[in-house]
């Protein structure tokens, strides 16, 4: 197959990287922006270089953020009490989502996964421990119901013991394998309603 | 449960068949190498997405063809689907119920229940330990779909334990929780092998009593690579889910220094064996020819009354070459199981092998990968 704009071609090569755009889907929207009016295009290229170059991590609970620490790390109307700590940032935004959960998260940045590689120190742990000073009552594990979820519960529920804050883990009502970044909004209202003391 | 209709494409030396079967006995005639045998192959592997006569599935694929392609059409008392699996040389399986693609293969496991019996049977009574844990597994699996969750989930443990253990630089609080998860699922493996073995030992000594006329004992034991080389089914008795986590992780701790030499985890369910007694006597050790293949039957005809048992349905029988080298006794004792069974497939070489039985009976013959429908 022959391209007749080079440039096209290395828009479509660009898109198909993406997950779950396959070659078709990223012709169809390679062809959608050459339609679109130029400014359109700019505000668009524009928003992908700014994540690079505006969004950095929080160096409180490393989610992604602009401002250092950031707005919900420095929100005074959120609960300092407790602190939900995710597998990723995309997890935080799920759990936004559903708007009941008022305090604070950890973004830990994976999972202990030793066929990737990820151990204690490739996670925020540490950091984690140490955000554990007089104010937190709570910590509360939304982390998925798999075997890496599991390992890195137990990792942390251990490191935790001794320190006098409350550990749970929300209530595996989410279907295993799945994720919580696809959950649906009452099936993750339920889990974290139900959740366990561990 | 019953498959009414099964088509082939590509499936061994099959290049295109359509076969309809009747709900009592199926008996299939041929000669070796003729095509009889991938009849019940294809059927199992509508059943479980895998064959029995091999782990490598793309030797099923004829000869030259990029991929097979088989379906079924199964029947329970109150609905019926079309079941249909491809299998590509090169980019794996798939397997679509009612036209809509599973997304996991496991999701097939127990919704067609089958066991069949074959002449590679005997490598469960005399082979390796791996040919009874896979014995005792695909038995559970169909059984229990959380068994096979649980089993899925220990061998994601194994596999990121293993790779830590393969690790240049292992910490020591991670394997901790390594060794935890890897005890915590298998603790669950080894405890639902243990009481299957249990309630069904009884059975497979009434079979094997049957099949053999004679007063022979048939037992069986955990052989667990968590106790050395202690028997388990003793200490179950008192011992829940629980205490064999316990000694699981004792035993890790015990072994460690070995396992990150060897960079490998030795201790588990999957290294885990059932020892087989006849008279008290390990038969693999012990056992006569004509008693290894005896047991050999007798462990998939009591699979399949345990099965019949517990599940709302009766499995598909399939016996491939079953009655060949028997004799007239041992034949007519097994007759006897097939009038209360369901569904049944039964090949064999024999041309003039007829059947006294109060089921309906169809008989094919298959020659070079075609059939021919005898009344
Ligand atoms: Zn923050």
């Amino acid at each position: 197959m022959q391209y007749t704009s080079e440039s096209l071609e290395r828009l479509i090569n660009e898109f198909s990287k993406l997950p779950s755009i396959g070659r078709k889907t990223a012709q169809r929207l390679a062809f959608h922006l050459l339609k679109q009016p130029k400014e359109d295009v700019l505000v668009l290229s524009k928003a992908l270089a700014d994540i690079k170059e505006k969004i950095g991590r929080c160096s409180v609970c490393f989610n992604v953020t602009e401002q250092d620490p950031c707005v919900l790390c420095t929100n005074p109307k959120r609960d300092r009490n407790t602190i939900c700590v995710v597998e990723e940032a995309n997890d935080v935004l799920a759990i936004e989502r559903i708007d009941q959960y008022r305090g604070q998260y950890h973004v830990l940045g994976g999972l202990l996964n030793p066929l990737d590689g990820i151990g204690p120190d490739d996670l925020k742990i540490k950091e984690l421990l140490l955000r554990l000073n007089g104010n937190v009552k709570e910590v509360i594990l939304a982390i998925n119901p798999n075997v890496s979820g599991d390992a890195t519960v137990m990792y942390i529920a251990e490191k935790m013991n001794g320190i006098p804050v409350k550990i749970s883990r929300i209530a595996r009502g989410i279907p295993i394998g799945s994720d919580l970044e696809f959950a649906d909004m009452t099936t993750l209202t339920r889990a974290m309603e139900g959740r366990v003391v561990l | 449960m019953q498959i009414t209709q099964l088509r082939l494409n590509d499936f061994r030396n099959y290049t295109s068949a359509e076969l309809s079967f009747c709900e009592g006995i199926n008996f299939i005639q041929g000669h070796n190498g003729q095509g009889k045998t991938s009849v019940l192959e294809a059927i199992y592997f509508l059943c479980l997405s895998r064959s029995f006569k091999t782990q490598d599935d793309t030797t099923a694929i004829r000869f030259e063809m990029p991929y097979f392609d088989i379906e079924g059409r199964f029947r329970t008392s109150s609905l019926e689907m079309s079941v249909r699996t491809i299998c590509h040389r090169t980019e794996g399986k798939s397997v679509l119920i009612d036209k809509k693609r599973l997304d996991r293969l496991s999701e097939l496991v127990g919704k067609f229940p089958s066991v069949v019996s074959s002449p590679e049977d005997v490598q469960i009574v005399s082979g390796s330990p791996g040919n009874r844990r896979r014995w005792i597994d695909i038995a559970l699996s169909q059984m229990h779909g959380v068994y096979l969750k649980d089993l899925q989930e220990y061998r994601q443990a194994l596999r990121q334990r293993n790779a830590l253990l393969n690790s240049p630089v292992i910490r020591s609080d991670n394997l901790d929780v390594w060794d935890k998860e890897l005890a915590q699922t298998g603790a669950k493996i080894i405890r639902r092998r243990i009481d299957f073995l249990k309630s069904f030992s009884g059975l497979a000594e009434q079979v094997y009593r049957q099949i053999a006329a004679d007063k022979e004992t048939v037992d069986m034991e955990y052989k667990s690579s968590i106790a050395g080389s202690e028997i388990l089914s003793g200490w179950t008795e008192a011992g829940s889910t629980e205490k064999i986590q316990k000694i699981f992780l004792e035993q890790l701790r015990f072994g460690r220094e070995r396992e990150i030499q060897r960079k490998l985890s030795l201790f588990g369910p999957h290294k885990d064996d059932v020892v087989l007694l006849l008279n008290k006597k390990s038969i693999r050790d012990y056992g006569s020819q004509g008693q290894l293949k005896t047991m050999a039957i007798a462990l998939k005809f009591a699979e399949f009354l345990y099965m019949a048992d517990r599940l709302e349905q009766k499995p598909l029988l399939l016996l491939d070459d079953v009655f060949s080298e028997l004799d007239w006794d041992r034949r007519t004792h097994l007759m006897n199981y097939l009038e209360n069974a369901g569904q049944v497939f039964l090949t064999s070489a024999d041309e003039g092998m007829k059947f006294d039985t109060q089921k309906t009976i169809r008989y094919f013959s298959v020659e070079e990968g075609r059939f021919l429908e005898q009344g």
